[in-house]
């Protein structure tokens, strides 16, 4: 019974936790410039972050330590550091755009000046990474983040065309100017970075030591990685379509956290808003204490610090340094004055190019059977493994000059 | 954290290879508390001598000199030039993780860890853990 | 001749002239410890191969060559000299399941 409550768990925490100001930014605008025309890639990219969420978590279940140490194992000392360096400054950027988000969200609310918002926003999650216990923090912005459902009543209410839904679930290349396939291109590479973003999987699995799960976790590990991935890319597909139905015909770009929730108003009005504006909350307060801590495990799994919120913080104290200066670096950054949303962007592109150097390590050690023993990859997850190893390693060449040939996605 | 060796079956190999199974892997104390990584490894011997490991060797004073010289003459101002010298004999368990027989502080591993947790534990709910 | 961490990758060079690829690793005889027992390990032989881009990200074994520690002449920063021809040098096909 406890397993089952415990999978339960697991698996709406995994749907409550998917969503980020990134993901809700591009699937608004996707839908509103492409229509469903790039339905496929989410699916794409769920399928993709179900793989390396499942590998990921057996490593660590099987080894009882994290995947950092795999990196610098399997990359080196140089290859490892670069990825090291990489994934942080991509985690501050996202944390930063989180930062951001929120702080946006309380100045629509509130009124407040908007930097004056953000430091407390950086005292409240000093406060809550400093004091709640990793399952805590695990459950309560996972499960609360689910209030992002109201998303999928919206677009539902908002009557979509199934057809074309289906439709967009297949590979099509819109036609039109070059200018609009370059865009369609760069969309592409940015909704599967925003779906399979490195912190997901790295912050998983330290996630697994953090909860002492062992070998015998590993089909639980399936499940919740299978059914809550598959909802959150429910949520995702239906910000795509209420981008499509309310942006589109407004002509509005969801720059805004606001307009994100002013479409939900328009269908359910007041409770709608609300509903809204509390799930983007845990979910963009979810996602800049994921990345915060995720940046931390990296450090501290690479360079041997112990790390955990399962030590006590006088017994990890390197560790929490690292993701309090993570989460003031942050606050930084947008502090200057810069867009959120404008972060975000470069946030999702540089995650791609980095993806396939967190993953190959992550690809080697789980096919290794002197490491894995008799939890080595079965023919799937090697299969597709090594098929999505390939479509990141492209997405990752092509993202960098697409941004620059699409003027930095504005087409 | 105990050191974890999966079972593969079969007989275990009767070598050990150093850079897969020693060198980058993390270290565990006599109380299996985490303290450091593998960052290089010590020799004693020559071309035309027998070869021996004679110890292991912890800190940014022992892996600066592995990343390309640009990088490793910043090393000692952001990291620091400790490099503590942990000997073979200490080796009681080689696995994925590498136990070792006496404490960190004995073997002077993890003092940077102990010197800062003095300071943060001054702060409210620093005992706090999740056991 | 202090530490092994900077032979990784170093090319070896046979004395006639022939490749042997680089060092990716080194071996010690006797099974991995499951108790304190030696102060000191003894290193016999390196493992040199080519290192192509599916080696490094570990889809293939490289091809391994033993060279014995008795038969390097020379340790270079960019270069290990061994002695003979590479034919002397026994190959391993998957490195991990042979013994050298």
């Amino acid at each position: 019974m406890k397993k089952i409550l415990e999978i339960f768990l697991g698996i709406l925490t995994a749907m409550g936790g998917f969503v980020e100001i990134g993901e809700l930014t591009f699937m608004m605008n996707a839908g509103s410039k492409f229509n469903y025309q790039l339905l496929w890639v989410v699916l794409l990219g769920v399928v993709g972050i179900m793989v390396y969420g499942e590998i990921t978590g057996r490593i660590a279940a099987v080894r009882g330590q994290a995947v950092f140490n795999v990196v610098r194992e399997r990359a080196g000392m140089r290859l490892g550091l670069l990825t090291l360096v990489a994934a942080t400054l991509v985690c501050l950027l996202t944390c930063a755009a989180e930062i951001g988000a929120i702080a946006l969200l309380w100045q629509l609310l509130s009124g407040w000046p908007y930097r004056a918002l953000l430091l407390l926003a950086l005292v409240f999650f000093l406060l809550v990474v400093w004091f709640l216990p990793f399952k805590a923090i695990e459950r309560v912005f996972g499960l609360l983040g689910l209030l992002m459902v109201v998303f999928i009543v919206v677009a539902w209410k908002m009557q979509p065309d199934w057809g074309q839904m289906a439709a967009g679930l297949l590979p099509t290349l819109p036609s039109g100017p070059t200018d609009k396939q370059l865009l369609y291109a760069y969309y592409a590479v940015a909704l599967i970075s925003s779906v399979m973003l490195p912190y997901e999987t790295y912050f998983y699995a330290s996630g697994v030591i953090e909860d002492r799960w062992t070998p015998r976790d590993i089909p639980l590990n399936r499940v919740i990685v299978i059914i809550g991935f598959a909802l959150g890319g429910l949520l995702a597909a239906a910000l795509m379509s209420v981008g499509n139905q309310y942006l589109g015909p407004q002509q509005v770009e969801a720059g805004l956290p606001g307009t994100a929730a002013f479409s939900a108003a328009s269908q359910l009005g007041r409770a709608g808003l609300w509903l809204a504006i509390g799930g983007m909350f845990f979910a963009f307060a979810g996602a800049a204490i994921e990345t915060a801590m995720c940046s931390a495990y990296d450090i501290a799994q690479f360079f041997g610090w112990p790390w955990g919120k399962f030590r006590a913080p006088r017994n990890a104290p390197r560790f929490v340094l690292a993701w309090a200066i993570v989460l003031v670096l942050s606050t930084a950054v947008v502090m200057t004055g810069v867009d959120p949303i404008q972060v975000v962007e470069y946030s999702i592109v540089f995650s791609v190019v980095i993806l396939p150097l967190t993953y190959f390590p992550v690809m080697a050690i789980s096919r290794d059977p002197d490491v894995m023993g008799v939890h080595v990859n079965g023919p799937i997850a090697n299969t597709l493994g090594w098929i999505y190893f390939v479509l990141i390693s492209i997405a990752a060449i092509a993202a960098i000059p697409l941004l620059i040939l699409t003027h930095g996605g504005e087409g | 954290m105990s050191a974890r060796t999966p079972s593969t079956g079969g007989g275990r190999p009767d070598y050990v290879d150093i850079y897969r199974q020693v060198l980058d892997h993390a270290l565990l104390d006599a109380d299996d508390w985490l303290c450091g990584i593998v960052d290089d490894i010590e020799v004693e011997g020559d071309v035309g001598e027998p070869l021996r490991v004679t110890a292991l060797l912890v800190g940014p004073g022992a892996w600066a000199s592995r990343l390309p010289a640009l990088f490793a003459r910043l090393v000692p101002h952001l990291f620091g030039t400790r490099c503590v010298r942990v000997p073979w004999s200490e080796v009681s368990v080689l696995g994925e993780q590498i136990k070792l027989r006496s404490r960190a502080a004995v073997l002077g591993l993890a003092t940077t860890d102990r010197r800062l947790g003095l300071y943060i534990a001054k702060l409210p709910g620093s005992e706090r853990s999740a056991k | 001749m202090k530490r092994l961490a900077w032979l990784e990758d170093t090319p070896v060079r046979a004395e006639d002239g022939g490749r042997l690829g680089r060092v990716f690793e080194i071996r010690s005889p006797g099974a991995a410890e499951t108790e304190p027992r030696q102060s000191r390990r003894p290193i016999d032989s390196l493992l040199c191969g080519r290192r192509g881009l599916l080696e490094r990200l570990g889809w293939k074994e490289p091809d391994a060559r033993v060279v014995p520690w008795s038969a390097v002449l020379a340790l270079h920063a960019h270069e290990i000299l061994v002695r003979g021809r590479v034919d002397d040098y026994r190959q391993l096909g998957g490195f991990r399941s042979e013994a050298s």
